[in-house]
């Protein structure tokens, strides 16, 4: 096994959980998911010529996996794409309301679309326009026009919310 | 809520805090050898499954021909352009098989791990592109096979009914007029290719449908407004 896929692999794990919290709503799931980023990175590692930086090649590939991977529609989707445990532990050394902030935003991205979802998960990792764009194969004025809008929803469902 | 402050609570968000979560590179050398839930998986187990069908299908019509156009005692022999109808059976079986092998063929060109890191847009069209070209083939391989079947069908009445105004007599015969024959047959036929293709078409939907679906409503959103 590539030592090297194996350290690019272990070290940007944070992407990979990030991305399965996003577009699963149980366990089962997000493990699937997890396993079937694992493979699809690694089939197409030998291809990867380090043309981009290496979290834009992983997030290219598990938001492709994650958008085209068969799966059966859930007859009803879960409030929101975390569970109660997972948040305890991600938030273990916070406050709760921040506790209650990271709860309540899963929630609401759990209501967008799956592009919306690959959109604002790049746009809250701190990629730009640009850089949203060529991952997600549309232009850097639509990405702008995207997140605003994408923004817009979660800000009116967290106010629901926090209603 | 203002937008600094969705990334803030997003940035708190940090899996490597707990053990729990943690993927060592044994874990991931375990998950890399696991099984894949990805569409190209689904539909290279579906290929595999179609070849050993094909292989059953190429069997049993060698042996249907033989017996039909091989053998002394075949009804075929009574029945005037016989060798009509084995064009028109070899035509059908051999659409089944070269639509089955073209999508097989044009299915491996694919260099699938390239689309899997193209962007996202390339990769659903490419997704979509496959899972259509599998579809279509799929109905023309049913359709064409249905007709033959329903041909074979309207055959097989009509000689019957021969034997049968050989077996009673003219008399009895004159009985049934052939125009009613005929058109009993052809919606009885008609009928049969309804029912096989709405199977078809039921089974697709339930394996596929939604799911194409769900691919062509993410398309859409990604295409800017001009």
């Amino acid at each position: 096994m590539n030592k090297e896929f194996l350290k690019i692999a272990t070290e940007n794990q944070n992407l990979l959980r990030k991305v399965c919290n996003t577009f699963c709503n149980d366990e089962d799931d997000r493990k699937d998911l997890l396993q079937d980023i694992l493979i699809q990175l690694w089939k197409s590692y030998p291809t990867f010529r380090q043309e981009s930086k290496v979290t834009t090649w992983m997030y290219r590939v598990a938001l492709n996996t994650a958008i085209t991977r068969y799966r059966k529609v859930k007859s009803k989707p879960e409030s929101r794409s975390i569970s109660d445990s997972e948040i305890e532990i991600i938030t273990r050394d916070r406050s709760f309301e921040q506790k209650e902030q990271i709860d309540n935003l899963y929630k609401a991205i759990n209501k967008l679309s799956d592009v919306e979802k690959s959109i604002i998960l790049l746009y809250l990792e701190d990629y730009n326009s640009d850089e949203i764009a060529e991952i997600v194969g549309i232009s850097s004025n639509y990405v702008r026009v995207k997140v605003n809008r994408i923004k817009s929803k979660l800000k009116e469902y967290l106010e629901k919310i926090y209603e | 809520m203002n937008n600094d402050e969705l990334k803030n609570i997003w940035q708190k968000i940090d899996f490597n805090k707990s053990e729990d979560f943690e993927l060592t590179e044994d874990n991931i050398v375990e998950m890399l050898e696991g099984r894949t839930y990805d569409i190209f998986s689904r539909i290279s187990k579906n290929v595999k499954i179609g070849f050993w069908i094909l292989g059953a299908y190429i069997v049993i019509i060698a042996l249907s021909y033989y017996h039909a156009y091989f053998t002394t005692d075949s009804v075929m022999n009574d029945i005037s352009g016989k060798y009509f109808l084995a064009l028109l059976d070899v035509l059908i079986d051999g659409f089944i098989v070269v639509t089955f092998i073209y999508f097989v063929v044009k299915y491996n060109r694919i260099d699938k791990a390239a689309i899997s890191h193209s962007n996202l847009k390339s990769t659903i069209s490419e997704v979509i592109k496959i899972l259509s070209t599998y579809k279509k083939l799929f109905y023309y391989g049913f359709t064409i096979g249905a007709l033959g079947f329903v041909f074979g069908f309207i055959v097989g009445v009509q000689k019957g009914i021969e034997i049968a105004a050989e077996e009673y007599g003219a008399a009895r015969a004159a009985e049934f007029p052939e125009i009613r024959i005929y058109v009993i047959t052809f919606l009885i036929g008609l009928a049969l290719i309804g029912g096989i293709l709405f199977t078809v078409h039921f089974f697709f939907k339930k394996l596929y449908g939604k799911y194409l679906i769900q691919l062509q409503e993410c398309q859409t959103e990604l295409i800017e407004a001009e």
